[in-house]
């Protein structure tokens, strides 16, 4: 936001506004492709994903990050988490099994394994249990 | 009259080119110089073999590929199906070895790239591949402590080992170390095997280990050479007129985007995933369907010379791919993509050969037919035959020389 309206400051007309809203778009665009926030189902947690390498490769191994984090913003630990998923237009599973390796502190999980093989619609199940609850939380994305 | 035009109308659709635009757009050129040599990174690091890109180990590599000493006959060697003249593969249907195997062979041009091999993926590094030709029956049909005598009494071969990987062992007492002894081969070899000590098993096993590391430094240095697509790429990227490759062709190359959806498994540099999938190809006549990556993947997670294994270099976080790999019976039947360059020369094509020209390929892909083992991932493309000509037009497009020195290419100066 402190980038936003530092741009506003220097280019206080309308050349400042078209900067903002590129700059806002660009934005969206990385973060669309790299970095999501999802609610659980039941409600309950908010989860954010994020890979650590962008933009999302085709085709190499890479690791994600799993933050998760209770209705009233604190980190939540000790979760169990698994995931599958797949191509829903291809009738297909995911290339690999991608495993949560470790907490790294803080309500953050790192995910290993995660390798995509091919364009197109993906979609990521995650199942999170936290002190015997289980949440669900789906992703859906475009590689 | 409307019996006469409904052919005529049909023909027409089959046969006239639909008209598309000479331009291609700034995101169609990323695409494709995604698939362009050019973007291709250099050979990915093999952790578990620590001589993988030492010119020594490559060196001593190309004798031992080329040396018909590691068969029961005399007469196979890698090359023998592996041909530098064909692009390293064969051109029949199913390999030839000591007798008739059961698979196609694949090329070699890019084999560093891949983190699976055969067919079927039960191999996940290009050194422990290496091994089970030489003590497939039908193949080499050798063992591994056959491998492992010929190296330790060959001065040639023994120098250029121990420069390598060390002290190796003389292997003179044929008691503790029998001339020919696998734990995979016949009753007498497996007993052989088990007469064995398992400090000499071990000793035999490193050696084994070490002649398919030296194997893989060679092999790595086989590489695709450029096409006129890549050429094409080129023109298009500098804003140069685009004329590597025609109108026919350029069209192929649309509906290898799209229409075709090629580009799903065929993607990147070397124009594969390298992933495994189930497209519905029937069995060779007279064989059972194959398994695939399902039986393929147990086979690598409990094979002794994987990534995890104890003659890997690679610390287990080196080793990635095995520790995530998936298996299970959504892989039934499914195979390696294969890559599209050099086509022309690698014909026939899928695991066992069964399909023979590439028009017979497209139309395979076109039709999807319900796969008879498994699920055919594939669905019906709907091609008209002005399309299927065009995109076999553009598929052979994508040879090319190959661009590895020629000293690689031959039988080493001095070798049998």
């Amino acid at each position: 936001m402190y980038f936003i309206w530092h741009y506003k400051k220097i280019f206080p007309t309308g050349l400042g506004h078209c900067l903002t809203t590129l700059f806002l778009l660009i934005s969206l665009d990385v973060m669309a492709e790299t970095a999501w926030k999802s609610q659980s189902q039941p409600p309950g947690l908010t989860v954010h994903l994020n890979s650590l390498q962008s933009p999302l490769p085709l085709n190499q191994m890479h690791q994600w990050e799993i933050h998760i984090e209770d209705n009233l913003g604190n980190p939540v630990e000790m979760a169990e988490i698994t995931v599958t998923g797949g191509m829903p237009e291809h009738d297909h599973g995911l290339a690999t099994a991608p495993r949560v390796t470790r907490s790294i502190g803080e309500g953050k999980y790192l995910l290993e394994g995660l390798r995509f093989h091919m364009p197109g619609l993906w979609k990521l199940d995650f199942t999170i249990t936290v002190n015997n609850q289980r949440y669900l939380v789906e992703q859906v994305f475009t590689l | 009259m409307l019996l006469l035009s409904l052919p005529v109308a049909w023909a027409g659709w089959q046969y006239i080119p639909l008209p598309h635009g000479n331009s291609w757009q700034d995101a169609d050129i990323a695409m494709l110089r995604s698939l362009t040599l050019s973007s291709l990174p250099p050979s990915p690091e093999s952790p578990g073999n620590h001589v993988a890109d030492n010119l020594h180990a490559a060196q001593f590599g190309h004798q031992l590929f080329f040396d018909p000493r590691f068969s029961s006959t005399g007469t196979v060697s890698c090359a023998t199906c592996h041909q530098p003249e064909n692009y390293f593969s064969d051109q029949i249907p199913i390999a030839v070895g000591v007798s008739q195997a059961t698979r196609n062979t694949m090329g070699l041009l890019g084999a560093a790239y891949t983190p699976w091999y055969f067919w079927d993926g039960r191999k996940d590094s290009l050194w422990s591949q290496a091994l089970a030709p030489i003590e497939n029956p039908l193949e080499h049909d050798s063992s591994r402590s056959q491998v492992a005598h010929l190296i330790a009494s060959s001065e040639t071969y023994r120098s250029q080992y121990q420069v390598l990987f060390g002290n190796l062992p003389a292997l003179r007492d044929e008691k503790r170390f029998p001339p020919d002894a696998t734990p995979l081969g016949t009753p007498e070899q497996q007993q052989a095997w088990q007469s064995m000590r398992h400090e000499d098993q071990l000793t035999v096993n490193r050696i084994f280990a070490n002649t398919g590391k030296a194997l893989a430094a060679y092999q790595r240095k086989l590489m695709p050479g450029t096409s006129r697509f890549d050429t094409f790429v080129e023109q298009l990227s500098h804003g140069q007129e685009a004329t590597a490759l025609n109108a026919t062709e350029q069209a192929g190359l649309r509906l290898f985007l799209n229409k075709a959806q090629c580009i799903n498994c065929h993607n990147g540099p070397l124009f594969t995933n390298n992933a495994f999938h189930n497209t519905g190809v029937l069995p060779a006549t007279g064989t059972l369907p194959a398994s695939g990556r399902s039986e393929g993947l147990r086979q690598a997670q409990n094979d002794p010379f994987n990534c995890l294994g104890s003659f890997s270099d690679a610390t287990p976080e080196q080793c990635s791919e095995l520790r995530f790999a998936r298996g299970g019976d959504e892989l039934i039947g499914a195979q390696r993509t294969a890559s599209l360059r050099n086509l022309s020369h690698t014909a026939p094509y899928m695991h066992a050969g069964q399909i023979g020209t590439l028009a017979d390929v497209i139309e395979h892909y076109n039709q999807a037919e319900e796969s008879i083992f498994g699920h055919n991932e594939a669905k019906p493309l709907g091609l008209r035959a002005i399309e299927k000509h065009q995109l076999q037009a553009f598929l052979e497009s994508l040879n090319g020389e190959i661009a590895t020195d020629e000293k690689w290419l031959t039988p080493p100066e001095g070798s049998l």
